[in-house]
């Protein structure tokens, strides 16, 4: 084995892959956990470690080794749990073509397998519920896909306008259409007038969109206890929901790293190879998680056509704003 | 920055998503245990108290579908519904024509959209 497969391979299963996407996910639990229960007047996870700050690892540490896997007659028994890994590996493979990995994997038009593994990440969550089937699963699976027809080619197109916009700008940076150039270069993309528009816009529009692909509240109309129990995920328990709630976390916290990169310029005004980056593109990241959680703190669950209007009107309508203004800057 | 070829990138890549997956799922497979026997109670599906039958648990996949348009379209449903379903066969053509002549449509303008961009 070379060193350069063994390097990859730490990278894979090391940082930033297997261990450190699952500390850090569960951390990112615990921290919106913490800021949903204070907002609410609550004390949040406060018994298993400092803060309370282990005991997402607690939970999911319970569910996968202590608790009965529990498969209904109709259910697939192994399946999901296949379905969720491949969910988890996307995301970790998604991570190592972003500047958070040492290596940064690069090719020309590379964001075409970036858009896929996130699509992957998401479309999991309706093979799951496919899976098991029961008239509260079917129905919040339903409801899930019908939202993920809308905010997913949104979601693609937010993340193709800084994309289009870096290869039109840094026509020299290589390769093209990449996602960790466009990450390298997000940065300057805020100190053009029109390209700063366009970037707003579509950051606005990217957040809204991932507070519903996290179906954080008002979107978190799949999983709506008093109507749907827990929507696609109604009869799952033991270590598949374990690994429900991880790829959940796993998602929430590298999409929102890659909000983090992609439009906010990453460790901005700092460089990539500056040490003190790493501390601002920790506080970028726990912002926009507060953001998420202050959204899903102050709003009530909508129904779902009223969802759908309110991602064609603050999430649709900016980015084809944006996507106007990248395409006259394309073009001229 | 590891620059690569697209065909050797992606395979790395989707060696990368397969590798961290494989461990989960030999993990969740060393963990898992069922403690009940087939035909157990705590396998039965239950809604609001009612037993389910295993045929009312599912739905097909199209009826799915069919859903997602009708909330998110309505209107496109309604005038889908009305033309397909008016049990007249030349209307069933119509729309099947006219609707792979719109796609046809639009993957020309993509392809030549795309070469003069080129």
């Amino acid at each position: 084995m070379s060193v350069e497969t063994l390097q990859i391979l730490v990278f894979v299963l090391v940082y930033p892959g297997l261990l450190f996407v699952i500390a850090a996910s569960l951390f990112t639990e615990w921290y919106f956990r913490k800021l949903y229960a204070r907002m609410q007047n609550r004390m949040g996870p406060a018994y298993v470690g400092p803060f309370g700050i282990l005991q997402p690892f607690a939970d999911f540490f319970k569910l996968l080794t202590s608790k009965e896997d529990i498969t209904t007659v109709v259910g697939l028994k192994k399946s999901p749990a296949f379905a969720l890994a491949l969910g988890i590996g996307a995301l970790i493979a998604l991570l190592l073509m972003t500047p958070a990995s040492p290596l940064g994997i690069a090719f020309n038009y590379d964001i075409v397998l970036a858009l896929y593994l996130m699509l992957w990440a998401t479309f999991t969550f309706v093979l799951v519920g496919f899976m098991s089937p029961n008239p509260y699963t079917i129905t919040g699976t339903s409801r899930y896909l019908t939202m993920f027809l809308v905010y997913e080619p949104i979601w693609v197109a937010n993340l193709l306008i800084p994309t289009i916009l870096v290869t039109k700008y840094f026509a020299k940076a290589e390769p093209s259409f990449s996602l960790l150039t466009t990450c390298l270069h997000s940065g300057e993309l805020w100190s053009n007038p029109l390209t700063a528009i366009a970037t707003a816009l579509t950051f606005v529009s990217a957040l809204i969109v991932l507070q519903a692909k996290v179906m954080f509240k008002p979107f978190d109309i799949p999983d709506a206890e008093q109507e749907v129990v827990a929507g696609p995920l109604t009869e799952y328990s033991g270590p598949k929901l374990a690994l429900i709630y991880l790829l959940h976390d796993a998602e929430l916290m590298v999409l929102s790293l890659i909000l983090v990169f992609v439009f906010l310029g990453g460790p901005a005004p700092f460089g990539y190879g500056d040490l003190l980056g790493i501390p601002v593109i920790i506080v970028k990241y726990l912002i926009v998680v507060l953001v998420l959680t202050i959204i899903k703190a102050s709003t009530a669950r909508y129904r779902l056509d009223q969802a759908l209007g309110l991602l064609a009107k603050y999430s649709l309508i900016p980015t084809l704003i944006a996507l106007a203004i990248t395409a006259a800057i394309y073009l001229t | 920055m590891l620059v690569l070829n697209p065909l050797i990138g992606t395979l790395i890549v989707v060696l990368a998503m397969l590798i961290p997956a494989l461990i989960i799922y030999l993990l969740y497979v060393s963990f898992r245990y069922e403690a009940f026997s087939e035909g157990s109670e705590k396998r039965k599906i239950y809604g609001c108290g009612e037993e389910v039958q295993p045929i009312q648990a599912s739905v097909s996949i199209e009826n799915l579908l069919w859903i997602a348009i009708k909330k998110s379209m309505k209107s496109l449903y309604t005038y889908i519904r009305e033309v397909m379903h008016s049990g007249v066969m030349n209307d069933w053509l119509v729309y099947m024509f006219s609707y792979f002549s719109l796609l046809i449509i639009i993957l020309v303008i993509m392809v030549f959209t795309m070469r003069w961009w080129a």
